[in-house]
């Protein structure tokens, strides 16, 4: 999995009526200050209705200060309660609600995925109208200006910053029920590989009559991992393939002779891999798995020092390639296993090897404190892995291209 | 978007269905405020609505008009507003006739957020202009209806703006809502209307109603000079007769009128005998015709005005006979610009400071100009004397006759007026010829002549409303009525009195305003309406004074000091009355209400608060005593049996009660949403939660989530599974 959630109290409910939200107890004088001086992150803002409301109250009220009109006193304090039955229904509106995000899928750097919002109106009378939740998400270290940022002033720190956030606002376009569950999605397109930190900022509303702008702020922060964007690449890998390694047994299901495993019959299953003896033996009908063999298999290997990635753009390039090779050979089932700074060999048998590899691959950071110091810096060589054949490294080539070689020989080129 | 419970609501083009009727609401109750108003625009106000409701029941139509009738509405409406303003003599009919055309305008186009907030701008400024020009009840429950109206269109428009946010719609689909039908979509409001939610918003609406009551009542007030007041921008004409001029008729007009003039409420009801004389108009100059206020009075009058907020009557420390504690009167707007007095008074209050003119040897005070609005004014120390005090006439008439005033100077107050009459040898020749028919050539003292002229013209004349003046040359019309035997109404009585008085050589004016009127059986106040209109005359005693002489046949023939009738009031108990009750609570409490009954409140409140508190522990201590003396007594066995029965009895009343109320609310659900309503569901729901309670988890439980929840195909035995989980109750508490 690529996400994973920093503490497991984030994956809990957020909001006033959330199951684990610490209940105050009720003062009157807590109610007054409440009012007086909002929580923190609780905002109310007025909008240009809610901004002429006030002007055309102020103005009545001069008016009726002016004439001593009880005419123009009376508008006056049906404005004013106006005003307060908003503030009112808007607090009734946000009691009871709670919500959490959920990131969905793997998240792929320049490739969009959907953020789930899941609200629940914990209220048992009345429903809920009318909410946006404002959700942003950065990586969660942003780079630095490239001069450090000491001659730009805060604005343009700032500015440059903002260029790495995305942000988003989704809508509860109809009522809630009482009791009622919503689920709403956002879209968004992570820019960058590595750790990501998803926030659901404020969760607002107009409701009921669009005078106030009531914005409550949360603390849901998830840090999620963005894997590292896929490329296209050239794929020259049939003349640098090495044949040694043909017919081995893996451990997906495919065509081969090795039994792998029994599962249960299903439709359109040929009648010749019906297995008798245990089907007669579980009442039900079973039928044979068995593994698939590989063909000629590559061994993933990605030195990521310092020294031979002296490009971050480049460095960026490898870490896609290297991603997408590995899904690519593991799709065709002829990848074995990667390896990272000349550790050991790891074997991708399942899907969950993959992914762990383009985890890695989504912290790998670009430093001199990378990985291992190669011992020696030839062309296509890197540091050699404990396997001797069909071992697949990587060196740049040129200013920004990078290039895969199978035992020094180009196989691959992005 | 998913959702657990299918929600049922509007969708989109139904919701734009329903602003769109709400909006055409809103204007329609703004429109509707115009009528208050004397102002010219009632045809087009008649215009306007029939227009808004065409386009209420079709929202089709506007889609149907060119768009160039659209884009040159604007510009037509200023050309039309320009139009007006050059040939109308005021500047806030214009306005508001302009507002009118402007929510018209924005009523029936299609509108988007920003149109439907300045519809409601509109229709706030005109439901304002209209409340503060007239302060008529009326204005109180349009206001409300107004509010109702424009909180729930804003909500609407809230609503529509959440749900659409985002989306993108094609030209067609914008307009989709006027296609949807009437009935489809009343057939919609009922399938979606909830009635948790309907009381909801009933209760929501009271709370805002009593919330602005409260803070109508704790806004602090301070008093501001008038600086800006809408009614100087406009001129209104007056609806009775009582101005500066009345001429013969105009009192009796008034007398087929019912509405009601003022209304006097009072502190102390218990002191008020007689039915009260309300003084407006002193016409001291005769002209032929009719009577009017000469220019020397009304120069007096300009003389004597100032801006103030009290006036003082009598000087302070005198003694004399109060009746009815405060007096407060409402009078409406068009009666008259000079205020109505039953007597002399201490201290006249008004609410604000205004300009106010005074004559105080005619016991008049007038506002400048007559008022758009009700008038409200306090008297003090209100005594019901038919006489006036005017020590400085005798000295007046004697300069006046001494050193008479120049011709130039007409607004010089001259005290000789009070003794001319019809002039011309053939109008004296008659007038000598009655008033030594009344006098039998005796020269007679003012109280005397006044007992004996009004015999005579009692005699003489039947009252009737229909006068027919007998036609001659040479004599004015009352000379002729005077030697007539046609009946009259009150002016030709009070106008004929006037001129014999004046004849004999006694000083006599005529004096209109009211008399009577009904004691509200609600409120306790004096209803005057137009009809109690009255005319009467006052006579100069040759001492001191002025007293009152009303000739007409049913009136008070002479009232002195010592006259004073035990006239039993009549009171109104009827649903006009309780109506108009209404508009008096709404004048003390809310039109009226300054800082001085602010502060009167906060006391109120206070002494309530004290005295009901001590009240209710010195109840509350009885009740004890009670108590510890019932359980004191003896007790026995026929005793014990008696309070337990009773108890039990209670208790066993109780039980039922709570049982019926509860299946009478069972039945209710489940005739209302038979399809939601499932009693078995609804007892495993309360024994889960009792379980939840006491957090039991036992087979039980999964059985009872079966029955709340599961398919009823699946359900186990509900009898069995609520005994078990009484089972599983009874074993956690031992």
């Amino acid at each position: 999995m690529n996400s994973s959630i920093t503490a497991a109290a984030t994956l809990d409910w957020d909001g006033p009526g959330a199951p684990a939200h610490a209940r105050r107890e009720f003062t009157w004088h807590a109610l007054l200050w409440v009012m007086v001086f909002p929580r923190k992150r609780h905002r109310i803002a007025l909008t240009v209705p809610g901004l002429f409301l006030m002007a055309t109250a102020m103005g009545i009220g001069t008016a009726a200060y002016n004439t001593a009109s009880n005419i123009l006193f009376i508008t006056l304090s049906l404005l004013l309660a106006c005003l307060l039955l908003s503030g009112l229904l808007s607090w009734f509106n946000f009691m009871g609600l709670c919500w959490r995000v959920r990131p969905q899928g793997p998240w792929r750097a320049g490739h969009e995925t959907l953020v789930t919002v899941e609200v629940q109106n914990r209220k048992r009378w009345l429903p809920t109208y009318s909410l946006w939740f404002e959700l942003a998400t950065q990586p969660r270290h942003i780079p630095e200006p490239e001069d450090g940022g000491k001659n730009l002033r805060m604005r343009e720190i700032l500015a440059a910053a903002e260029k790495y956030i995305t942000r988003g606002r989704v809508y509860l376009r109809e009522r809630m029920e009482p009791g009622g569950t919503a689920l709403l999605d956002w879209g968004v397109k992570p820019t960058r590989r590595g750790e990501a930190l998803l926030e659901l900022g404020a969760v607002g509303s107009l409701f009921p009559f669009g005078f106030l702008k009531k914005n409550i702020g949360t603390d849901l922060k998830q840090t999620v991992l963005v894997w590292p964007a896929q490329v296209e690449y050239q794929w020259i890998g049939a003349m640098a393939a090495h044949t040694g390694s043909q017919g081995q047994r893996t451990a997906r299901a495919g065509i081969g002779d090795d039994l792998l495993a029994l599962r249960k019959y299903q439709q359109g299953d040929s009648h010749r891999l019906i297995h008798w003896k245990a089907s007669a033996r579980l009442g039900q009908m079973m039928v044979r798995q068995f593994a698939a063999e590989s063909r000629d298999g590559f061994v993933l290997s990605l030195d990521s020092s310092a020294t031979r990635w002296t490009r971050a753009e480049q460095f960026e390039l490898l870490c896609s390639l290297a991603a997408t090779l590995a899904e690519d050979l593991f799709a065709a089932g002829r990848l074995r296993g990667v390896i990272l700074n000349g550790g050991i060999l790891r074997e991708t048998r399942r899907l969950r090897d993959v992914e762990a590899w383009l985890d890695e691959l989504a912290r790998l950071e670009f430093s001199e404190n990378g990985g291992r110091t190669p011992s020696s810096a030839m062309r296509g060589g890197g540091t050699p892995p404990p396997v001797t054949h069909n071992v697949i490294t990587f060196a740049p080539e040129g200013a920004r291209g990078v290039t895969a070689y199978v035992d020094g020989r180009q196989t691959a080129s992005a | 978007m998913s959702t657990a419970a299918k929600p049922r609501q509007l969708n989109l083009d139904e919701l734009l269905l329903l602003k769109w009727l709400l909006g055409g609401a809103l204007a329609l109750v703004s429109l509707w405020t115009v009528f208050f108003l004397d102002i010219e625009a009632l045809g087009l106000v008649g215009v306007a609505g029939a227009v808004i409701i065409a386009v209420l029941v079709w929202p089709q139509l506007p889609g149907r008009l060119p768009p160039l009738i659209w884009k040159l509405s604007v510009p037509a409406i200023v050309i039309a507003m320009a139009a007006d303003l050059y040939f109308s003599p005021d500047t806030l009919p214009v306005l508001i006739r302009l507002a009118i055309l402007l929510v018209l305008y924005r009523a029936v186009a299609y509108r988007r957020k920003r149109e439907d907030l300045q519809l409601l701008v509109l229709g706030l400024f005109l439901i304002v202009v209209a409340g503060v020009l007239t302060v008529s009840l009326g204005f109180a429950f349009l206001l409300l209806l107004f509010t109702a109206c424009a909180l729930g269109f804003l909500f609407i428009i809230n609503l529509i703006e959440a749900s659409g946010t985002g989306a993108v719609r094609t030209a067609e689909a914008e307009t989709a809502w006027t296609r949807l039908g009437w009935r489809n979509f009343i057939g919609r409001l009922r399938a979606v209307a909830d009635w948790r939610l309907l009381v909801f918003a009933s209760v929501l609406f009271t709370t805002v109603v009593v919330m602005s009551g409260l803070l109508f009542l704790v806004i602090p007030r301070f008093e501001v000079a008038s600086g800006f007041f809408l009614d100087r921008y406009i001129t209104r004409k007056s609806r009775s007769g009582f101005s500066d001029t009345v001429k013969f008729g105009d009192v009796t007009e008034l007398l087929r009128d019912d509405g009601v003039a003022m209304r006097v409420d009072f502190t102390d009801a218990s002191g008020i005998r007689e039915e009260p004389y309300w003084r407006l108009v002193v016409l001291d100059e005769y002209a032929p015709g009719g009577f009017k206020v000469s220019a020397g009075l009304k120069g007096e009058l300009l003389r004597g005005q100032r801006i103030m907020q009290q006036l003082r009557g009598r000087p302070i420390g005198r003694k004399v006979n109060e009746v009815g504690g405060v007096w407060t009167f409402y009078v409406e707007p068009g009666v008259s610009r000079f205020l109505p007095l039953p007597g002399s008074y201490g201290l006249l209050r008004l609410r604000d400071p205004v300009p106010l003119q005074t004559s105080p040897g005619n016991r008049l005070v007038a506002l400048r100009t007559e008022s758009m609005t009700m008038s409200a004014f306090q008297l003090d120390e209100v005594e019901l004397t038919p006489t006036l005090t005017d020590a400085r006439f005798p000295q007046l008439l004697r300069q006046a006759q001494s050193d008479p005033p120049r011709i130039d100077d007409a607004f010089r107050y001259d005290p000789r007026l009070t003794l001319r009459g019809p002039e011309g040898p053939a109008n004296e020749a008659v007038l000598r010829r009655i008033v030594s028919e009344v006098t039998g050539g005796a020269t007679l003292p003012a109280e005397e002549f006044s007992r004996r002229a009004t015999a005579w013209l009692r005699a003489r004349h039947a009252y009737a409303l229909s006068v027919k003046i007998p036609k001659g040359e040479g004599t004015d019309d009352i000379v002729r009525w005077l030697d007539s035997n046609e009946p009259g109404f009150c002016e030709y009585f009070a106008a004929g009195f006037t001129v014999l008085a004046r004849a004999a050589g006694h000083p006599a004016r005529m004096v209109v305003g009211f008399h009577g009127g009904v004691l509200n059986g609600f409120e306790n106040y004096f209803m005057v309406k137009n009809s109690n209109a009255h005319a009467w005359a006052e006579i100069y005693d040759g001492k001191a004074a002025w007293f009152r002489a009303d000739p007409t046949p049913g009136g008070a023939a002479v009232t002195t000091q010592n006259n004073v009738g035990g006239v039993q009031q009549e009171q109104d108990s009827s649903w006009s009355a309780r109506v108009d009750s209404l508009r008096v609570l709404w004048y003390r409490r809310i039109v009226n209400f300054d800082s001085r009954q602010q502060v009167q409140m906060i006391e109120q409140m206070k002494t309530f608060t004290t005295d009901s508190g001590s009240a209710m522990k010195a109840q509350l201590e009885e009740i004890s005593k009670r108590l510890k003396a019932w359980l004191a007594q003896p007790w026995n066995a026929a005793r014990l049996g008696r309070s337990l029965g009773l108890g039990a009895g209670v208790a066993a009343l109780g039980w039922l009660l709570w049982r019926l109320t509860g299946q009478g609310w069972s039945r209710w659900r489940q005739w209302r949403r038979p399809a939601e309503y499932d009693p078995v569901r609804r007892t495993a729901g309360v024994w889960l939660g009792r379980l939840r309670q006491r957090e039991i988890r036992s087979e039980v439980v999964a059985e009872l989530q079966r029955l709340r929840y599961g398919r009823r195909e699946t359900w186990p035995e509900p009898r069995a599974v609520f005994r078990r989980a009484r089972m599983a109750r009874r074993g956690v508490k031992r």
